[in-house]
């Protein structure tokens, strides 16, 4: 039979795409979205490079790829609508400046310089610590396991960040853009112009061989540097500051092996649902808001499907949407596209989420693993939060 | 242009390309939507830009581009391919252009999306090219090779037995 195709192909396409659409729904969720995306750049954008990181209370249905990573290459800093203003969209310091919560010591548990090959093995535990303070932060992103650990340090201006693991592959290779991901890929990728890569010096760190890598963009410059400071661990430091100020913290990476530190986040989950297998944490802390400190995620290997995320924070699209669909454990409880949301109360909530998002979602599953949740301590302290969140 | 005058104006049209990138009408809101936030965020820029269009499909087409690099299955979900009604069938074109859906939705994205933006969206190679962030040669290519499937698999379809 003779058709013609290209007629064909466009009558089945409007066929296909016809049908109403609510436009007054389409702008109401997409302003509702919006304000969600603000509230997280205000949480955490900061200066002229996008890429935050890992953690947060995600309020939207984008996927929670926290710990798993794609991009190869430092994120362009003139991408984020951030670097139009990056100072306004950053919240003034309260009086005493930015004090950003620490994690727990995890003392007795050795650090990473006599035990280098426990990185990322353990996602209750970072093998290593930063004074964040010291390096300026403002907010404070720290992630443990599925084979790295991380601190992404936020400043009013610019970022640092160290990445450990035994694969450097692997850290080259982490999505930097976290949870984010999809918010920082905008489109506008060539509105920032062409990165030019400086060709690699080499450098020392506390004595050892390191290569730098130097990539300027048209507002920015991004620097890398990488190397072993033992065996058989990588260290990755990025940084978007100054060169100076991006060596000054690699030279404190050394001295931070010794010492580890408790990856919390306000969750506690006594006894996991069979067929889930605890392999990441991250929490993020900001240091102008106490009330909004502490957002976290979990992730678990799933047995029977994708893997599952719980993200804990305030202010989910979910808060103040009284349309709930489900009640977990006596709690009221949202069923939306693929995840579900749980409201404890006095503002805390959480999500239960498939990497990536939507992905074979498996209501059961989310409210097993939901039932088992319980969200103690108080939002801004971690040292009121379990020294596991996993038992 | 206000973004409340564009995503009236516009946001129709905008679910109806995402329902066609999607196959999926619920993920296709959520695209439109995910779109439309994102673009509210640079609406200044975007409509100083006087081809906000372009803009917008383009957060659209990534948007989904990145949901679809977290999907391991990179084929839109579509009922299992219909039998072609007998020739004499009243419903024969309905079923032609049904038939003809499941094929293109069986395109792999880029092909889908250009097929979708050049046949639905009437655009021409240039524009489509700025949308997708390639050259128009890439296009072309693109174009040819989803209509070379499409012919060979709707003549494979089409002489099929009912």
């Amino acid at each position: 039979m003779s058709i013609d195709l290209e007629k064909t192909i466009a009558e089945s396409l409007r066929t296909r795409a016809d049908g109403p659409v609510d436009t007054d729904a389409l702008l109401a969720g997409a302003t509702g979205r919006a304000r969600v995306i603000g509230i997280r750049r205000k949480l955490l954008v900061v200066g002229a490079v996008t890429a935050v990181v890992a953690v947060t209370g995600a309020a939207v249905a984008a996927a929670p790829d926290l710990l798993a990573g794609r991009a190869v290459r430092p994120a362009a800093p003139s991408q984020s609508p951030s670097a139009e203003a990056p100072v306004p969209g950053v919240t003034p310091p309260p009086p005493g400046g930015y004090r950003v919560p620490s994690l727990p010591m995890a003392d007795g548990v050795a650090g990473a310089a006599a035990r280098p090959d426990l990185v990322g093995t353990d996602p209750g535990v970072l093998h290593f610590d930063l004074d964040a303070a010291a390096a300026g932060a403002y907010t404070v992103a720290w992630t443990a396991g599925e084979g790295h650990e991380s601190v992404d340090i936020g400043r009013p201006k610019g970022r640092l960040r160290l990445d450990l693991g035994p694969d450097l592959a692997k850290l080259d290779g982490l999505n930097r853009d976290g949870v984010f991901g999809d918010i920082w890929d905008t489109g506008f990728r060539s509105s920032g112009g062409d990165p030019v890569e400086q060709p690699r010096q080499s450098v020392g760190i506390g004595g050892l061989p390191s290569t730098l890598d130097e990539t300027r963009y048209p507002d920015a410059t991004v620097w890398v540097l990488r190397w072993q400071p033992v065996n058989g661990l990588w260290a990755r430091v990025e940084g978007s500051v100054s060169r100076d100020d991006v060596m000054a913290f690699a030279a404190k990476v050394p001295g931070g092996l010794e010492h580890s530190r408790r990856c919390v986040v306000p969750v506690e989950i006594a006894k996991l649902p069979p067929g889930l297998r605890w392999t990441g944490c991250g929490v993020l802390l900001n240091g102008y808001n106490q009330a909004q400190a502490g957002q976290g995620i979990l992730t678990f290997a799933n047995l029977d499907g994708p893997p599952v995320s719980v993200q804990t924070g305030r202010g989910m699209v979910a808060a103040d949407n009284p349309a709930t669909n489900r009640t977990v454990a006596g709690h009221r409880a949202w069923w939306v596209s693929g995840s579900l949301t749980v409201d404890h109360g006095d503002g805390k909530f959480f999500m239960v989420d498939f990497r990536p998002h939507g992905a074979a979602a498996s209501e059961v599953t989310a409210v097993h693993l939901a039932e088992a949740i319980q969200l103690p301590g108080q939002p801004g302290n971690p040292a009121s939060w379990p020294t596991r969140a996993v038992r | 242009v206000t973004f409340e005058e564009y995503v009236t104006a516009r946001g129709p049209a905008l679910v109806r390309f995402a329902r066609l990138l999607t196959g999926d009408n619920h993920r296709a809101e959520d695209l439109a939507q995910e779109a439309l936030a994102k673009a509210f965020l640079s609406w200044r820029r975007i409509r100083r830009t006087d081809r906000p269009d372009v803009y917008v499909r383009r957060l659209l087409v990534n948007a989904d581009r990145s949901w679809w690099r977290r999907r391991s299955s990179r084929e839109i979900p579509v009922d299992r391919t219909a039998d072609r009604p007998a020739a004499g069938d009243v419903g024969a074109e309905a079923g032609d252009r049904d038939a003809m859906w499941r094929l293109v939705a069986r395109l792999p994205e880029r092909q889908r999306a250009v097929i979708v933006l050049r046949y639905y969206e009437d655009l021409d190679d240039a524009t489509i090219a700025e949308i997708l962030d390639c050259s128009a040669a890439t296009v072309r290519t693109h174009a040819m090779r989803a209509l070379a499937a499409l012919r060979e698999r709707s003549d494979l379809l089409w002489r099929s037995p009912a």
